[in-house]
């Protein structure tokens, strides 16, 4: 167990090495520079060649990536050109509005999801639920962008129940968490949907084989009553199948939050990527990629590890013996 | 499970609940498209960080609603007699931020050792003529030019030329200096903090040298990069003032009876824009003006300002715009041009004649995708007399390169902001010493001797009459030759809630007068 965790910890920087490299060549393969947003409307030639000269842009990309990458060993992920301050400095100042939005929309998708896959699962020959999952499969298939918007539509601006964006009333000029929640309201209600659904969908299909193995008709026959069953036995061997489908959507949630802070206006990372790309501020897309990345390989793992404690089965076991 | 439900309902009625707690009655939340990055206004030109740090600011002038020069940190200037000198002279009850008295010597430093090297505005225009900033004593400065510069007192005001402190400021790299991200102004609002891609909030300056000024007692920008989302706020009252109202959204405030409404021609950072179809002059196909022409015939430019602006705006009828009205030759790019019968005869004698398909000619299109709704009329119009256009919608990074740097396109749309006066905004679209690698340069690559004389010789004398005679002549040249289509006049919308009044919102300093109605 040990060895197998100290070997994929060793995967993660050759992983980073790769997505680095990667990404460096692709935004560099955009058309345009970052001069056109640091000179503004009114550049001349000489300004142009000194910004050029001030960031380095004129010197091989070669070097450049070797410089880059370089540094990005070390720790140090450089400047941002528009932001003017060290790029980690920038996505850490981006992050806990993120987190305010992802971690609570994750707690709902799951706990909801599960809630909607669990009661779509009817007893064997009972009549099949299909609402939920009905309700589930639009839910994953209209886009975030079109939720929230629809949300805002309804609850903001037709009912009046939520504020249209931001995390908090500008106005009030001491915090308050109860108005930070209801900022967070819809936001998360859009964010969550998409993962809510396919949770929802994921468990109500593995829970559908579990309900008809010989266990279930043993607790069952045991006096359980079906409700009590489905949560406690077959739950606990379906969750193996969704986790291994959610741990590996990180990067939707990302793409999701890019449309949710923007119609929301929240000041999360999402939309950092954004700004940064549309600019070619370069160490910031490029410190971006690698952290995003950093939290996804960390975020498998984890999954892994995770899967491999609700079944001991699991691939590890197996992966140490093929390695041995 | 009553319990329960009592609970939850509980829960959503503290969540919806208004909330009447330490609301500040003058406070105006402002929205920004953009995070600024930084708060310094006198090293760079963008306008995000312009809409929020010109109110920490002060220019030695200000600028009304026509563009003609009012005082700010200088409550008198004069011209001598051969253009070659301006003197100023400061208030003397202005303060920094910090308590320390604004002098002479500070807008020396900002103009020489800031100004001149990193607002690219400001470089472009002042930096070939200004000789050098004296301080003549604490509350006098003069300007020494090379030679008359017709622009100056245009160039003066807060978004043009923030004056800094020298003592804050003058150590060290300025673009690494932490009063970027902590600012020290003259300005009517002082700094308090800032949130990246949240907020900025400022609060009064009590020590402002105009008198009852400001009127607000914090001013909050929230960034809002969404149109749609911006208007929304400001109709249920979250947000009370919007800089540029997206074009798609005036009806939606005008309909709510929540907002005040406004177009203005300038705003902080351009003014006076013009939406312009350039020609790439080195395509063979497009060499001919017949076919230029015909493009002219073919675009019925009514159209733009009823359906993409709605009104907020007007049919350019010179290359020069009207918000320059001393210059601005007006009816020399008439309405009336549009006949579409004229444009196919235009390209028959160009030897254009129809294919197949009816297509004549095929070009394509290169501007930022925001533009779109231009390009999809663009497109319809044009089409309509056999010219195919493939638009290619892009960033704007990705649009200078292609056109500026590439010339990789037949057709470019860009708004050219012609600013306070000609030679700010209009010189560098025509003259021949501005094609190349400079974003938003010539991009037709137009060259014509007779028209960089003209230009030479207005912007080398301050006398009026003189500079008008030469650009009207200068306009005469540009329509006979058409390197560009001067398409429509845009306006900027400003929008703030109704029961709000005094923003000026052609001015960085918008809110140093704004209050209750």
């Amino acid at each position: 167990m040990g060895r197998y965790i100290l070997r994929r910890l060793i995967q993660v920087p050759v992983g980073l090495f790769i997505v680095g490299s990667l990404a460096f060549l692709l935004i560099h393969a955009a058309p345009g520079g970052p001069v056109t947003a640091l000179s503004g409307e009114y550049a001349t030639a000489e300004l142009r060649q000194e910004i050029e000269a001030r960031y380095g842009l004129d010197r091989p990309l070669g070097e450049r990536y070797l410089d880059w990458m370089g540094r990005a060993f070390t720790g140090d992920l450089g400047r941002s050109y528009l932001h003017k301050a060290p790029v980690m400095s920038v996505i850490l100042e981006r992050l806990p509005a993120t987190l305010s939005l992802v971690l609570p929309a994750a707690l709902l998708s799951l706990v909801g999801g599960a809630a909607i896959g669990l009661w779509s699962t009817p007893p064997p020959g009972a009549p099949r639920r299909v609402l939920g999952p009905l309700l589930a499969l639009v839910g994953h298939l209209v886009p975030t962008f079109w939720v929230a918007q629809g949300l805002v539509l309804l609850f903001a601006l037709t009912l009046g129940w939520f504020p249209v964006q931001g995390l908090d009333d500008p106005r009030l000029t001491a915090p308050s968490l109860a108005d930070r929640a209801r900022h967070l309201v819809l936001p998360v209600l859009a964010l969550s949907l998409h993962q809510l659904a396919l949770m929802a969908l994921t468990l109500r299909a593995a829970l559908r084989l579990e309900v008809v193995r010989p266990y279930m008709t043993t607790a069952l026959a045991k006096g359980l009553d079906f409700p009590r069953a489905r949560f406690s036995h077959a739950l606990v061997n379906a969750l193996q199948p969704v986790l291994a489908v959610l741990g590996g959507r990180l990067g939707a949630t990302f793409v999701g939050a890019i449309a949710v802070e923007t119609v929301f206006a929240l000041p999360g990372l999402g939309r950092l990527i954004v700004t940064a790309a549309v600019n070619r501020d370069h160490p910031l897309v490029l410190g971006i990629a690698l952290s995003v990345c950093a939290v996804a390989m960390v975020g498998n793992l984890l999954t892994d590890l995770t899967m491999n404690r609700i079944d001991p089965r699991m691939a590890i076991d197996r992966d140490e013996a093929h390695a041995a | 499970m009553t319990r329960c439900h009592l609970l939850l309902s509980a829960f959503l009625l503290a969540l919806t609940a208004p909330f009447a707690v330490a609301q500040q009655p003058q406070t105006v939340v402002a929205a920004v498209s953009a995070d600024p990055g930084h708060l310094n206004p006198a090293i760079t030109t963008g306008s995000p960080t312009h809409a929020v740090a010109d109110s920490l600011f002060n220019g030695l002038l200000s600028l009304d609603e026509k563009g003609d020069p009012r005082p700010d940190l200088a409550v008198r200037w004069a011209l001598s007699e051969d253009g070659l000198r301006a003197r100023f002279e400061l208030t003397r009850d202005a303060k920094w931020h910090d308590g320390r008295p604004v002098t002479a010597d500070d807008v020396k430093f900002t103009f020489e050792s800031v100004l001149l090297r990193h607002h690219a505005r400001t470089r472009a225009s002042l930096g070939p003529v200004l000789e050098a900033v004296d301080a003549v004593d604490p509350a006098t400065v003069e300007f020494r030019m090379k030679r008359p510069y017709p622009a100056l007192l245009q160039q003066l005001d807060v978004t043009e030329a923030p004056i800094l402190p020298r003592h804050v400021y003058g150590e060290g790299d300025i673009e690494r200096n932490p009063a970027n991200l902590r600012p020290v102004g003259s300005g009517p609002f002082r700094f308090e903090s800032y949130a990246k891609d949240d907020r900025v909030v400022l609060t009064r300056n009590t020590a402002y040298f105009k008198p009852g000024l400001p009127r607000i007692d914090r001013l909050v920008f929230r960034v809002i990069p969404d149109g749609a989302t911006q208007a929304q706020a400001l109709t249920t009252g979250e947000i009370d003032f919007i800089g540029r109202v997206a074009p798609s959204e005036i009806a939606r405030l005008q309909g709510s009876g929540r907002a005040t409404l406004a177009d203005v021609r300038f705003g902080p950072g351009g003014g006076n824009c013009i939406m312009t179809l350039g020609f790439n002059l080195e395509r063979p196909a497009l060499q001919a003006r017949q076919v230029r022409e015909a493009f002219a015939a073919a675009i019925d430019r009514r159209q733009f300002v009823e359906r993409i602006l709605v009104g907020h705006g007007r049919i350019a009828d010179a290359p020069i715009s009207s918000g320059i009205a001393w210059a601005h030759a007006g009816g020399t790019f008439p309405a009336s041009l549009f006949d579409p019968a004229r444009a196919r005869a235009l390209l028959d004698a160009a030897g254009l004649g129809p294919d197949g398909e009816g297509v004549r000619l095929t070009v394509d299109l290169v501007q930022f995708a925001s533009f779109g709704r231009y390009a999809d009329l663009l497109r319809n119009q044009l089409g309509a007399v056999g010219i195919r256009v493939r638009p290619r919608l892009v960033d704007p990074a990705a649009m200078v390169d292609a056109v500026f740097r590439q010339r990789n396109f037949d057709l470019t749309l860009v708004s050219y902001c012609n600013g306070s006066d000609p030679e700010i905004g209009v010189r560098r679209m025509y003259v021949s010493g501005n094609i190349g690698n400079i974003p938003f340069s010539n991009a037709a690559a137009y060259r014509n001797p007779e028209v960089d004389a003209l230009f030479a010789a207005a912007g080398s004398t301050a006398n009026r009459a003189r500079r008008a005679e030469a650009y009207r002549a200068m306009q005469r040249i540009l329509v006979r030759d058409l390197p560009y289509l001067w398409l429509v006049e845009t306006d900027f919308t400003v929008a703030w809630k109704a029961d709000l009044a005094g923003f000026e919102g052609w001015s960085g300093q918008f809110a140093e007068r704004a209050g209750r109605r």
